[in-house]
């Protein structure tokens, strides 16, 4: 178990390499950087002034090394627009997308999960049918789309729910989400929703005929205890995976979902960025949300080392 | 020797897309307490659909049970109760044995017997309704624990805890036969793994791959026992060390996959008879295996039979394995049994022309290097429209008249030898 942690570190580490490689490389390709961060009036000499300031007139390694090592101290520069530090806008916002991204992943595990169990352990039945239509729409409507629309019925009509930004109230110390999450975290869930309906479905089914479950049907095992000790464990396997990387763009925050409910998180500060073109601050993101993704993949691997024995000591 | 399931006409239907199959029309035999009932036939035979027909163990649909009977006498034959008090006090004393489990299972092929006179002995200590026969004194000497029989004592130790406690279990007051067909969800689930265990052919698709297999095999005995946690371990250990399994302390928590074939199968083994069946239904168990391997488990299995008492009923397509270990032999073709013989009877004197063309399809040892083996022509009929006449005749030398028009019954050849065929006198 040890050296199979650690070789997933050792290759999330290169993973980030390589997705800092990228980031810088993307704002070279886009042209002369320094066009894109002055007035468009400004003198050669100004120009040029800035260029060396930012040190862009040296040899493109030297410049590569350069981003790379103040990159590993989490030092992405300031941010053109708000004047601080690129990371520290970054963790600020944080934890909106965090409370978003958490709320999200309960609701479409506590939805997703029982459905696709009922569904494939009764393929053909009514619940099968509307699971399978749940799993559909979930990952076929835009979420945007659908948020408008609850915002609609919920907000407008009913006002259940505010229609946009996040409330939080504090007890004991701890910020704690307020129904404001409720909205943007239910378009949000949907599409991952849908997913782990139609994985828990299939796996479910898939396993239901396994060998192993007809030895413990044949040791005269209840078929609730068949279920939970041998279906389902061998059918979270999959689910992991799917709950793991679902997990990471849900961190990474949502473009759309943020800026339609005016949440306060990482892809609103994204979009807003990409909009200023701070760029100091969209190569953050990136990175950032890579990251993310990567060490929610790494996470993954070592809880699907810890489910399924038989990975964990190859 | 008694009777311990009696199955009557046992029709199988699978309700396809394609139309009905006829996997069972009719199959019918006996076991007999502590024998071994080989089942042989090529594959779609029906060899296992009987054995999952009789505990439930068909996915439905598209499998349905349509017809027939299969008693099961297990608990009638039990005069346990009281005797089991005077057991248990006699195990007290012999509890410093079980120390020297380590190597019992090296001497697993002595067969040891006890002597008279340790079976008078024995058979004075307990209050147990004597009725003279042969067989109720030779299974009392191995329920009981005999000094300087190292199989005997192992044999108890593993007895022991599962004995006492059943004859607290409810279902021990059963007197009439029960019906497997007829029992409801409960009903058969006591049966499954508790009074019939099963082995199956993959033992690596057969356990769980998640679940360390010191679980899978104390499961049963939680289920089944009411076994706490400690005891149903304890239990486990002594039973891995009873299918010889090499350092069970530390095998108890390792996964399938770290076991090799032979070790699995051991370990089907041992979930198996963990709760002390009285059937045990192994599906092909060696077909995975290879030949010492194959040797091995049969050793083991025998020796089940032996000093458990345990009835088998062994399904394989190997006739060699058949003939060196089984009692008496059911051969069956298309979802019927067309021949039922005590072994050496069906060798010497095979009766279906199916299985003298069987047996010529053996290949001999020492003969010459020339000699074609005998193959059956034709195939099997199509299950999704039987024949209404012997459903041998299209590939059968001797087939007459009546062979196409009628299907015919068992008839007997010799006293316990019966056959499904018009040619026999």
């Amino acid at each position: 178990m040890k050296r199979y942690i650690i070789s997933r570190v050792v290759q999330a580490i290169g993973i980030l390499f390589g997705v800092l490689f990228i980031v810088f490389f993307m704002l070279q390709l886009t042209g002369d950087p320094v066009s894109l961060l002055i007035s468009r009036h400004a003198s050669p000499e100004e120009v040029e002034a800035l260029r060396d300031e930012l040190g862009f007139n040296r040899p493109i390694l030297v410049q590569f090394t350069s981003f790379i090592s103040r990159a590993v101290v989490g030092d992405f520069g300031k941010s053109l627009r708000h004047h601080q530090p690129a990371m520290d806008l970054i963790l600020e916002r944080l934890p909106a997308t965090m409370e978003l991204a958490v709320a999200a992943l309960l609701i479409s595990l506590v939805l997703g999960i029982p459905l696709g169990l009922i569904a494939g352990s009764n393929p053909g039945s009514f619940w099968d049918v509307l699971s399978r239509g749940t799993g559909l729409l979930g990952q076929t409507i835009p979420n945007f789309w659908l948020a408008l629309i609850l915002i609609l019925v919920f907000s407008v009509n009913l006002g259940w729910f505010p229609s946009f930004g996040r409330e939080t109230w504090t007890f004991m110390g701890l910020t704690l989400p307020t129904r404001s999450v409720f909205l943007p975290a239910f378009s949000l869930s949907l599409f991952t929703m849908g997913q782990l309906i139609r994985f828990t479905r299939s796996a479910v089914l898939e396993i239901r005929s396994e060998d192993y479950v007809r030895t413990a049907y044949s040791k005269g095992l209840a078929a609730h205890r068949v279920y939970i000790r041998h279906i389902l464990r061998n059918a979270s396997i999959p689910l992991i995976s799917i709950v793991g990387v679902q997990f990471g763009y849900l961190l990474s925050g949502s473009i759309y979902i943020e800026t339609i409910f005016s949440w306060p998180g990482l892809g609103n500060l994204l979009a807003e960025s990409i909009g200023n073109r701070d760029f100091a601050l969209v190569q953050a993101i990136a990175f950032f949300s890579s990251f993310v993704v990567v060490t929610l993949n790494l996470l993954t691997d070592i809880a699907y080392g810890l489910a399924d024995p038989r990975i964990r000591y190859e | 020797m008694g009777k311990i399931l009696e199955v009557r006409d046992l029709v199988t239907k699978f309700y396809t897309f394609d139309g009905v199959v006829h996997a069972l029309s009719g199959v019918s035999f006996d076991l007999n307490e502590g024998e071994t009932l080989g089942v042989v036939g090529e594959s779609g035979s029906g060899k296992s659909v009987t054995m999952m027909s009789l505990l439930h163990l068909l996915p439905s649909p598209p499998a349905r049970i349509e017809g027939g009977q299969a008693l099961y006498y297990g608990d009638m034959h039990k005069s346990y109760g009281d005797m089991h008090k005077s057991c248990g006090d006699m195990h007290k004393s012999y509890g410093d044995m079980h120390k020297s489990y380590g190597d019992m299972h090296k001497s697993s092929h002595s067969r040891d017997i006890s002597s008279s006179r340790d079976n008078q002995m024995l058979k004075d200590s307990i209050k147990k309704p004597v009725r003279g026969s042969i067989n109720e004194t030779l299974k009392d000497s191995i329920k009981q624990p005999v000094r300087g029989s190292i199989n005997e004592t192992l044999k108890d130790s593993i007895d022991r805890p599962i004995k006492e406690q059943i004859k607290d279990a409810p279902i021990q007051d059963i007197k009439e036969p029960v019906d497997l067909l007829k029992l409801d969800r409960a009903g058969i689930r006591s049966i499954r793994g508790g009074k019939i265990g099963f082995i199956f052919q993959d033992a690596l698709s057969a356990l769980n791959p998640v679940m360390i297999i010191g679980r899978q095999i104390g499961e049963n005995l939680v289920e089944h026992l009411g076994m706490g946690a400690d005891d149903a371990k304890k239990r486990v250990l002594e039973l891995l060390e009873y299918v010889g399994i090499p350092n069970p302390g530390r095998r108890y928590s390792c996964y399938p996959h770290q076991f090799s074939g032979g070790m699995r199968q051991r370990i089907m083994i041992a979930l198996a008879i963990a709760c002390n069946p009285r059937i045990i239904i192994a599906d092909e168990p060696t077909t995975a295996l290879d030949v010492t391997v194959q040797a091995q488990i049969i050793e083991l299995v025998q020796r089940l039979t032996r000093e458990m008492n345990i009835a088998v009923i062994w399904i394989t397509h190997d006739l060699g394995v058949v003939a060196g270990m089984a009692d008496r032999v059911l051969v069956m073709y298309a979802g019927t049994p067309v021949e039922i013989a005590p072994v050496n009877e069906l060798y010497t004197n095979p009766a279906h022309p199916y299985t003298i063309k069987l047996l010529g399809a053996l290949p001999i040892i020492g003969e010459e290097a020339d000699h074609r083996l005998e193959s059956i022509d034709g195939t099997p009929p199509d299950l999704l429209a039987p024949p209404v006449h012997c459903q041998f005749a299209w590939r059968c030398p001797h087939a007459a008249k009546r062979c196409w028009q009628e299907i015919p019954e068992q008839r007997e050849v010799t006293p316990g030898h019966h056959a499904a065929c018009f040619n026999v006198a």
